[in-house]
This record gives C-alpha cells, sequence and structure tokens, in this order.
C-alpha cells in the first residue's frame, strides 16, 4: 500500500517549524489528507504568527479550515488525517499541538522524555481522531513551554510510536540523538531509514516517520 | 545488531477475540455443546493457521454455566492454545461471565493499549438466570469495552434474542439465529472468517465484517 505518512519543516519570521501527519488508513486519499495536513499547519502558522497576541488556541482553530480548502477537490471525510507539530518560536516559547494516533514528546536537558501527546490510555490501536472529523480544539492536545536550556522534541507516526516499550521512550530518545545526532545529514537519513525498514516488530507494516526539532544550548541552533 | 530491539516489542500487535459460550445444562441437548466445541476449536485452528496477518490473533474463553462465569481458557495467542473441551451443566449467570469479561477488557497487561480493539462474542441458548443489565450496562459504557466489536449467537426457540440485541447495543447489528446445531458452525465460520479477514486488513480498527445474512456456507 502506498505510504500514507507526510513531513514538513519550515522556518521563518514565525520560528521552527516542524509537523507530521499520518493519513487514516481507511480513506481513499489518506495520503493527500496527510501532506494537505502538513502544509495546513504550515500556513496556519505563518497567518497566525502575524496576529499580535494570537494564542495558540487562535492557531489550533485555522488549522482544520485550511487543510479542508487544501484537500479539495477531494472530501474532508475521505481525506482524515492526524496532525502533529512543533513550533519553536523567535521569543523562544515552544508550542506543541498533537491531534490523532502518534506521539510528541520533549526532552529537556538532562531530564527524562515527557510525553506530550500520544499515551493511548483507554484507546486502542487505530482508534485515531484526525482532520476530517470537525472536532473541537478540546480534542487537540496543545502545551505551551517555556524553553531556555537544550530541549529535543520528538514527533512520530503510530507505526513507531505504538510499538515503543513505555519505560524505554527516554532510552529511545538518547539513543537517536547518540547514534544519529553528530551524523552527516544524508548520512543520518541512510542509516536512520535502514533502522526503521528492519523494525523489529513482528508484521509490522505501518508506514513509520520521525522528526526531530532539536534545540541546542545556544538557542539559535537548531537541527 | 542494532539496539532498536530494547525500545520495541518484540510482539506483533494483538487481536483479542473474546468468547463467552453459555454452557448452562439446556446446551447439552440436542449435542449442541458437541457442536459448540468443535466449531471453537475449528476456528482455532484456523486462527493458528493464518500466521502472515497484520496482527497476532488471541483468544480467551469465558463460560456461565454451573461454576458461575469464569475464565475457561486465558487469553492465548490462538496458535499456542490447547483447547479442553466445554461440559454443560447448571444455570445461565450471564451477568458474572460479563463482569469477567469486562475484568479482562480493562486488564492493560493482557489487553496492551496497542493491541487492536477486541472482538466480544456471546453464544446463548437461553434465559440469564442472573442480573445481567448492570454488568452489561458497565460493559458497554466502560471506556474500553464500549470500542469493542460485537457478535452474538442465539441458539433455538428459547435463546433470548432481546437479551442478545442489548449486547450488540447496534440498531443496525444482526443477532445471528440457529435453529439447528449445523447452523451454530455456520456463524462460527462466519466469526472466523470475519476475525482473520479483519486481522489481514490494512487498518483493522475500520474493517466492516460481511452481514450474516449474505454469509454462504458454500463459499468454505
Amino acid at each position: 500500500m502506498p505510504n500514507a505518512d507526510a513531513w514538513m519543516r519550515a522556518k521563518g519570521a514565525f520560528g521552527d517549524l516542524i509537523v507530521v501527519s499520518d493519513g487514516v488508513g481507511s480513506c481513499p486519499h489518506a495520503r493527500h489528507g496527510a501532506k494537505c495536513a502538513c502544509e495546513a499547519v504550515v500556513q496556519s502558522v505563518k497567518k497566525w504568527s502575524k496576529l499580535s497576541g494570537g494564542t495558540p488556541t487562535e492557531l489550533i482553530t485555522q488549522i482544520e479550515p485550511t487543510w479542508q480548502r487544501l484537500v479539495l477537490p477531494f472530501p474532508p471525510g475521505a481525506s482524515k488525517a492526524t496532525c502533529l507539530f512543533a513550533l519553536k518560536r523567535p521569543d523562544g516559547n515552544l508550542l506543541i499541538g498533537g491531534l490523532g494516533d502518534g506521539m510528541a514528546v520533549i526532552k529537556r536537558g538532562g531530564e527524562d522524555t515527557e510525553w506530550i501527546h500520544g499515551q493511548r490510555g483507554d484507546n486502542f490501536s487505530n482508534n485515531t481522531r484526525a482532520l476530517g472529523q470537525n472536532l473541537q480544539v478540546s480534542n487537540w492536545t496543545l502545551q505551551d513551554f517555556r524553553v531556555t536550556g537544550e530541549a529535543i522534541v520528538l514527533l512520530a507516526t503510530d507505526g513507531i510510536s505504538d510499538d515503543l516499550i513505555p519505560d524505554r521512550v527516554d532510552d529511545f530518545v538518547i539513543w537517536l540523538l547518540e547514534e544519529f545526532g553528530a551524523m552527516p545529514p544524508l548520512k543520518r537519513w541512510h542509516s536512520l531509514r535502514r533502522e526503521l525498514r528492519e523494525w523489529p516488530t513482528p508484521h509490522h507494516i505501518d508506514d513509520k516517520t520521525l522528526v526531530i526539532l532539536w534545540m541546542k544550548e545556544s538557542a539559535a541552533s537548531h537541527e | 545488531m542494532s539496539k532498536l530491539k530494547e525500545f520495541v516489542v518484540g510482539t506483533a500487535r494483538p487481536l483479542p477475540v473474546i468468547l463467552l459460550a453459555d454452557v448452562s445444562g439446556s446446551m447439552s441437548t440436542n449435542g449442541k455443546i458437541d457442536v459448540l466445541n468443535d466449531s471453537i476449536e475449528e476456528m482455532l485452528r484456523t486462527f493458528a493457521s493464518e500466521d502472515d496477518h497484520r496482527a497476532e490473533i488471541h483468544v480467551a474463553t469465558i463460560t456461565f454455566g454451573k461454576n458461575g462465569g469464569q475464565l475457561h481458557q486465558a487469553l492465548t495467542p490462538a496458535g499456542q492454545t490447547s483447547w479442553q473441551r466445554m461440559t454443560a451443566a447448571g444455570a445461565t449467570p450471564l451477568g458474572a461471565a460479563l463482569n469477567t469479561a469486562l475484568q479482562l477488557i480493562e486488564d492493560r497487561q493482557q489487553i496492551p493499549s496497542r493491541s487492536y480493539s477486541p472482538t466480544l462474542i456471546l453464544v446463548s441458548d437461553g434465559q440469564p438466570t442472573d442480573d445481567w443489565q448492570q454488568p452489561l450496562q458497565d460493559l458497554l459504557s466502560s471506556p474500553r469495552g464500549s470500542k469493542a466489536s460485537r457478535f452474538a449467537l442465539g441458539i433455538g426457540d428459547d435463546a433470548d434474542m432481546t437479551m442478545l440485541s442489548a449486547f450488540l447495543a447496534d440498531p443496525n447489528g444482526k443477532v445471528f439465529s440457529a435453529q439447528d446445531v449445523r447452523q451454530i458452525k455456520k456463524f462460527f465460520k462466519w466469526v472466523t472468517m470475519s476475525v482473520t479477514e479483519r486481522s489481514r486488513s490494512v487498518n483493522p480498527d475500520s474493517f466492516i465484517p460481511s452481514d450474516p445474512i449474505d454469509f454462504d456456507e458454500d463459499v468454505f
């Protein structure tokens, strides 16, 4: 089956942005929906950043209508997609948002990795919320942080998050940074792709996408 | 060797199937319990032989009869089960069986959150003899129980079809009715087909089983 994951990064006056989306597998235009989800977040962030004193909630309310416009001519119900994003703003604040399957975690300095979005609780695999379901802002996870020292945000689709051992997520993040962080970008991409293709869980066929926003000690440096 | 294995679960995502089987005394008549045993055994063999699935099918059986509602077979991968035949005697304590099912569904050690949503199958030939309405309400309103797929089979004229419909809790759902033992086998073939097709599907939690009315035994 075609890959239904999408991701995007953008950098500008609004800050540094990463977005990950997973098209809902049962929808015929899932991949298109996932690509549009990434684009919708980028467009919404650009517009929102120009508002004076725009709140994170105001940003979230722009994403679904922007996405609904972008998925045309396909119906939103046939293009449903999850949405995770992290935005490091020029003022030093970090905004993380999430809707549906997948995970968003943050590791600050020497602290343990903290789940922001994606712990299933009472849900089962693939019981997901998504763009295209006309959900309320309250269905989103939304957290605003003041980041001072080094911080790492990891966004990943459920092809990764559902198979991670919950109490080994911190070690997983450390492994990613230590094993791949210092590699040149192309070598890192090839090495990571090889690891994800050789994913150890039997019968795994889910798409796997992970994106890291690495805010180093000197606030201007990001990867 | 990659360190990734240290952080990733080494087993396929489970697809739990929980069977609630009436083993009251009335099931001992007309060969019903024997056919039910044979049908479950055949279902387990089929599940076990399907090893190239997106999900690994795990099966548990809860019986309700003279020993109350008890776990007859713990939740186990179908390929590792060794079926112990059920015997029929006693009353029909469905409420106790529903409570046992709820405990199992809410047990995150046995059914982790990475599982696909469970399938519940209720088979009964009579009227419950204990308070079943509240346990059913508890199951249907529980955060995890409410997400389970449900199938129901009524055997014979004495089956409580109202109760079985309440178990489905779906206005579009259909209770399968078996007037003879041959139709018990047919029901289990349909359930087996629905579960195996679901385990092969791109998104097992979006899979819609075929309508039992359309089910044609000749396809097997």
